[in-house]
Order: C-alpha cells, then structure tokens, then sequence
C-alpha cells in the first residue's frame, strides 16, 4: 500500500512539475488532464463532506437518550438533506432553495463572522499592553494605521495617511516580502517531500 | 479595587453593549465624512478605465457571504464601473456561497443599466479546486467550462466567442477573502501568462498584497469597506460602503480609545507595585 | 420578503446571542448554518463540476473520466473504519496534483519575482529601508546558521520590522471586523427595522 501511495503522488504531480519547465506536448496534456482530474476529485470530497457530517450526526442522535438532546442533529440532518436533494433535482432557482440561501445561509455567514467585532473590542482592551519595546511598536502602528483607515485620521494630523502609507508599503511591504520569500521556500520544499512520498502526514487519520 | 485596577477590568457585556451603541449611532444619524482616494484604489480604477469598450473583463469571486458586508459593497462598485465602461463581464469563482451572492448583485445592477445575459455579462460558475482550477483555466478555459452557470454551452454565448484561455482576458480582478484568492491568480495566472490582475480584498488581507504591488504583479487593491467607499466615489454613487464610514470611523475611535484606557490602567498599576 | 427577513433578523439574533454564554437557541442555530453551508457547497459542486466536467463528457465518449470517478468513489471509504485506507490513494493523487501546482507557483511568483524585485536601484530611502528590512526579515527565519553578532543584530531589525508589520496586520483587522459588524447592523436597522432609510 505504502508503494502504491509513493507512486501515485508520483504520477500524479511528476508530469505537472516538468510541465512546468518545458514545453512537451504529450507531458503537457498529461498535467492538464491530471488537473481537471484534481478538480473533479475536488468535487467529489465535497460529498465526503456531506456523508462525513451526516455519520457524526446520526451516531449523535443513537447515544443520546433525552428528546431535548436529539433537536440539533435533527436539524443539521434534515437542513443538510433537504438542501441537497432540493439542489440537485430542481436546482439554486427553486423557490425553497433561494429562501434558505438568501435568509438563513448568507445571513448566518456575515452574522458569525460579525461576532468578531465584539471580539477583537474586548481583546484588544484586554490583552494589548506595552510590556516591551516591540509590543510598543506594533501598538504604536496599530493605532496608526486604525487612524489613518478612517477620514477623522487626516482632521487630527494632516500627514497621517502618508505615514501610514509609508508603514504599509515600506516597513510592512519588506517584512511580507521576507516572509513571503522564505514561505516559498519552505513550500517548494515540503511540496517535493510530499510528491516523493517522504512527507505523509496529511494522509494521517 | 483601585481606580486604576478598575479602568482594567471593564465587563466584556459593557464592551459589547458599547460596541452596538458606537457603530449604531452614526448609522441611524448618518454624518457625512471627507473621503481621500488612496493610491492603490486608484490604481484599480484606472486600470478598468484603460480598458477599451468590449474589452473582456473577468471578476473572480472568491469570497464567501462571511465577508459579505466588506465585499458585496467591492463587487457591486466594480461591477457598476465595468458594466457602465461597456466591457464584457466573465464572472468565475473559487468559492461557492459568493459566487452566488455576486449572481444577485449582477443581476440586480444589469437589470437597471439594460445590460443582457450572454452578450453583456456571463456566470461561468464555482469550481472547487483553487489552485488546480486556475492552472487549468490559464491553459485552457473551454475545457474547465463546457456551460455557464444555467448549463447553456459557452458556445451559444455570444459573450464567450473567441474566449478560450486566460490569454484573451484583458483584466482579471478577484474579489477576495482569503486563500484561494487573489494570491493565487497571481501566482497561477498573472505570473504564468502575464494577464494584469487587479483585487478587491478583505482589510484583514491588505497587508499581504503590499509585496505584490510593490512587484507590480497586482496592479491595484480594493482595500476593505473603506476601500469600497473610496471606489464608490470614483464610480460616482454612494453605496452601502460610504453609508458605513461615519460608523467605521467611531468604531476605530472605540477601539483605540479602550487600548490607551487598558494601558494607562496597567503602567499606572505597574508604577504603583514597583513604587 | 419582509418574512424573510425577519427570519434572517431572528437567526442573526440568535446567533449573537452567544456573547452572553453557550446556549440553546445558539446551538440549534448553529446547526442550521452548519447543514445549509456543507449542503451548498455540494451542490454547487455537483452541478457546476461532477455534471459538466465528469458525467456529460463520460457520456459522450471521454471513458478515461472513468478512472478520476473511480477514484472520487474510493474517497467515500474515509468515512468507513475497515477500508478508509484506500482512500489514502485518491487523496495522495489531489495533495500531489495540488504541491506540483504550489511549486509552479512559489518558484516563479513568490520566489523569483520578489527577490528581483528586491533588486532595485538604491537610490533612494525607501528603496535601502525595503532591502535592508526584506535582508534582516529572512535572517530573522534563518535557524540553521550559527549566530555571529551581525547576524543576531539583523535579526533583532528583522523582527522590529515584523512588529511594525503586525501592528499593520492588527490594524487593518480592526477594520475588517467592525465592517463586517456594521453590515449586519445595516441589515438589523435598516432591511428590518426600517429605522435606517
């Protein structure tokens, strides 16, 4: 089995790699070939998502005793059903299906993520403290580019956008740069691992 | 507990409360506030200004309704700007719920400037993959989409005459949250086949972009609502984005000045025990 | 569509509603957001890819696509304890299609591109303060080497312009997250309660 995995992550990321650097005919259509491959593969794990959910679910609902503590698995597996039989029979246009996306998905997206707010207000006041002199720079920062972000920024000092701006694209444009530079570095590194077989951990579990 | 140790330990629900007042008040009493256009919005404009009518133009919307609020107001002034130049719009996506959402915005902004689906604007559709899908669509465009969004053939759609690759695109501009996004049409496309590219992003992600425009390989960013509100008064509206600076700008108030009250409680306190 | 909405008004409350503490309607609202979000993914996948990129294309003569279906099948063993290890062999072929396309990526883009664009004429303050700020920000990351007082210095400038970077970061983040929170108050004002015009 072991063999096996090497020699498909071999297969399969081989032909794309040379394809990368030469342009060979048969080695090119091979790489695209294996990539709309890649991307029907993408379309099928989002099934494994689906099936994934509803096994955790039903085994949710067959360990627990009490009515009370059967709504929710209840309600993810009769949303989550009921939404992809509607979808794929009758399509996105179907009245039931636009209901759920336009008031209860989309809403509950931007709701959650909106939570962050009160979050980051009350960490902010609670953890940010200038113990040091590089807590004392990224405060000193933070609070420059908060101001410069909003109009009240340019009434308190005339200068502050152009700061800011400066923060932005010099100091935290090299900073990004480095690390953007030493990120691709470790990713060409970690991706010839993983085609080769010698890193596997994503195929833990 | 002492007056200091007190400025540090305001209740998290009074915080929250605050929060909903703070931005509240500047909604429901709307102030009109100065909007300076900052260099890198303006760069975006100016890119989809250089475009001639009929230029193909392809939005990418890898966002999810998450972000809705930051880039449903991007998308919809993008929009408005390229549907108005007279440039045809190819909507594809890397993420499924906001290529949905951007459906919505399109079709409600088409539908009041008289533009028509398949020869003015066309929904390629969400494909999952990222990075794969967009290595596929450098190469070649017809085979990752054989249909629109509705299942028509690309080729009984006007608009996709003579589109076969990323090459024919003249200006791509990703709307985006995050990863896959914008990042990755540079690195697939922009730098492969040497298409410009321009993005609207989330403000959480401005500070990644920075190395890419000083390389030149973005050729402008959308930077979150305030970038939204700078676009809208390029394009010449005021949309939701401008409605929420007033708020914005009380938010970021709120915040710093919770920031200078938690420390000015703690370096008093920190004096008082070393003293 | 004003149902709608308050339906949209009413999850959205019930979502907030853990900033008091963990709670019921949070959960149950919770598991609606959790069905809808997997079960649309799917079927935008389905229609948008499985249909036109697998199934149509098979039908019509492509029965090559019979092996990427194989091997979209055999992903389905994860969920199964007896054969979940056959699904290693799909997973390998997308995490290796997917690591070739990040070295195409990161060689061309994020390596070659930005390290020449490093290389600019120092000539002006900007110009020496993005160099020696990119140098000091890649020694800071550089652990193999032994430090020598130059080296050590570097890395402490690389690491000021790393805070300074962050304080951007955080910056720029408060932005994000309170304009996320002013859409909803947006929609909570003005699409329900109609107090905003």
């Amino acid at each position: 089995m072991n063999t096996l995995i090497v020699i498909v992550g071999l297969v399969a990321g081989v032909p794309i790699l040379l394809s990368s650097f030469a342009e060979i005919p048969v080695i090119s259509d091979l790489a695209q070939e294996f990539q709309r491959w890649g991307i029907i593969l993408a379309g099928f794990s989002t099934f494994l998502g689906v099936l994934n959910l509803t096994f955790v679910n039903a085994n949710a609902l067959r360990r627990r005793k009490q009515a009370g503590q059967v709504i929710e698995p209840v309600v993810v597996l009769v949303m989550l059903w009921g939404l992809v039989l509607i979808g794929v029979f009758f399509g996105q246009t179907h009245p039931a299906y636009d209901f759920v996306f336009e008031n209860v998905l989309k809403p509950l997206s931007a709701s959650g993520f909106s939570m962050l707010a009160f979050f980051i207000a009350s960490a902010a006041y609670r953890a940010f403290r200038v113990r040091n002199v590089d807590a004392a720079i990224l405060l000193v920062c933070g609070c420059l580019v908060m101001l410069a972000n909003i109009p009240f920024g340019e009434l308190i000092w005339s200068d502050l956008p152009v700061v800011s701006d400066w923060i932005m694209r010099i100091i935290n444009g090299s900073a990004m740069k480095g690390i953007v530079i030493g990120g691709a570095i470790g990713a060409i590194a970690t991706a010839l691992k993983v085609i080769v077989g010698v890193e596997r951990s994503h195929l833990r579990g | 507990m002492s007056f200091f140790e007190r400025l540090q330990s305001i209740p998290r629900i009074t915080i929250y409360v605050l929060v909903i007042i703070v931005l509240s008040i500047p909604l429901i009493f709307p102030i009109s506030l100065p909007l300076q256009v900052a260099p890198m919005t303006q760069a975006v404009y100016d890119a989809i200004e250089a475009l001639e009518p009929g230029s193909i133009f392809m939005l990418s919307t890898d966002w999810e309704a998450s972000t809705e609020a930051e880039s449903g107001p991007q998308t919809e002034a993008i929009v408005r700007h390229v549907l108005g130049r007279d440039l045809k719009l190819i909507i594809v996506g890397l993420w499924p719920q906001g290529n949905s959402a951007t459906q919505q915005i399109v079709e409600r902004i088409a539908s009041e400037m008289g533009k028509t689906y398949g020869v003015d604007w066309v929904n390629l559709g969400y494909k999952p993959g990222g990075e794969v899908v967009l290595a596929s669509l450098a190469a070649n465009l017809r085979e990752l989409y054989s249909s629109d969004v509705k299942g028509t053939p690309l080729d009984q759609l006007e608009i996709c005459r003579g589109l076969t690759s990323a090459k024919d695109v003249d200006l791509v501009c990703s709307v985006s949250w995050g990863d896959p996004g914008h990042i990755t049409w540079v690195k697939m496309v922009q730098t492969q086949v040497g298409v410009p590219v321009v993005a609207a992003v989330t403000a959480v992600s401005l500070p990644e972009c920075a190395p890419y425009l000083q390389s030149g390989q973005l050729l402008g960013v959308v930077g979150g609502l305030g970038g939204a509100a700078q676009y809208e008064k390029l394009v010449g509206y005021a949309g939701k984005a401008t409605a929420g600076m007033g708020a914005q700008s009380f938010g970021h108030i709120l915040v710093l000045t919770l920031v200078v009250l938690g420390n000015i409680g703690y370096l008093a306190t920190r004096k008082s025990k070393e003293g | 569509m004003k149902f709608g909405i308050t339906v949209a008004a009413l999850l959205n409350l019930g979502l907030w509603s853990f900033l008091i503490g963990d709670n019921r309607v949070f959960r149950l609202v919770q598991s609606l957001y959790v069905g809808a979000a997997v079960a649309h993914t799917f079927v935008l996948a389905y229609r948008n890819t499985l249909i036109p990129n697998l199934w149509q294309p098979f039908t019509e003569g492509k029965y090559v696509l019979i092996v990427p279906m194989v091997l979209g099948l055999a992903l389905f063993t994860r969920v199964t304890k007896k054969y979940s290890h056959i699904s290693k062999i799909p997973m390998t072929f997308i995490v290796g299609v997917g690591a070739a396309l990040a070295i195409r990526g990161a060689l061309l883009s994020d390596l070659a591109t930005q390290v020449a664009s490093v290389m600019v004429a120092l000539n002006t303050v900007d110009n020496i303060v993005m160099l020696i700020g990119t140098l000091c920000t890649l020694v800071y990351f550089t652990f193999t080497i032994k430090p020598t007082p130059v080296t050590r210095t570097m890395s402490y400038i690389g690491r000021y312009f790393m805070m300074a970077a962050f304080g951007a970061a955080f910056g720029n983040t408060v932005m994000a997250r309170m304009s996320l929170l002013i859409g909803r108050l947006q929609f909570l004002w003005g699409d329900w309660l109609g107090i905003i015009k």
